[in-house]
């Protein structure tokens, strides 16, 4: 599943760094668990945090 | 369409008194409005989404009612508002909008980019070291020199360095990566 990143993220297992902007295909479930934690992601069929804006 | 007499109406016979709650048909409660027989009933709630101008290009939604006028709440996309005055029959419902989403950013953390500074020919170069979307388009955070400056995407003009993240070594520590699983 495909999302974009809203705010850098670095991937712990592979040290991957993604800057806002970037399109990181991952499963689903890592990309849901991301959005949970309130990260701004923005992807199909996953709701994104508004705490950005704050 | 619900509407409420202003005036003691006659019909078919039967008197009703003004205050009356009647639900018309839209062509007939508008007659009846349109010769101050009537007024639009409340059918609208404090939290309702309407639009209203003329066309009707605004979307608010209603924080108070009074008799006759609502005042609703025009949300910008910088997280502010306006409030204007409304007469309730002016207001159509609408269903509540989706949240807008932020816009993607067309630039990232660490490119250098060329920009305008105040002026659109007072142009420089900076380096971009964060960014906060929102629905009407990202804004920029560039280091300039010892300046740091908030600035648009339309005032970007492009990114000068690609891949700069490497050159700007300086800035990769203030930028703040959130780690994931």
């Amino acid at each position: 599943m495909e999302a974009i990143i809203l705010k850098p993220i670095r991937i712990k297992s592979t040290g991957e760094e993604f800057f806002p902007g970037a399109v990181v295909d991952s499963e689903r479930e890592k990309i849901e668990a991301w959005a949970a934690r309130g990260l701004p992601i923005r992807g199909q069929d996953v709701a994104y945090n508004e705490g950005i804006l704050s | 369409m619900n509407v409420t007499l202003t005036r003691k109406a006659n019909s078919g016979g039967k008197i009703l008194e003004p205050g009356t709650l009647l639900d018309l048909p839209e062509g007939k409660a508008r007659k009846l409005i349109d010769l101050g027989l009537a007024r639009q009933a409340v059918t609208l709630f404090i939290d309702s989404w309407v639009t209203f101008g003329s066309p009707p290009d605004q979307v608010g939604q209603i924080v108070r009612l009074e008799e006759g006028v609502a005042i609703v709440r025009v949300f910008n996309q910088f997280g502010g508002h306006h409030d204007f005055r409304c007469p309730i029959d002016t207001l159509k419902p609408i269903a509540p909008p989706e949240s807008p989403l932020p816009a993607i950013p067309a630039y990232r953390v660490g490119e250098m980019v060329r920009y305008c500074h105040k002026t659109a020919l007072n142009v420089q170069n900076g380096t971009i070291t964060e960014i906060k979307p929102f629905p009407a388009g990202a804004w920029y955070r560039i280091k300039d020199g010892d300046a740091l400056r908030w600035v648009g995407e339309m005032h970007i003009q492009g990114v000068i360095n690609n891949g700069v993240h490497h050159a700007a070594g300086d800035l990769q520590p203030n930028i703040q990566f959130t780690e994931v699983d």
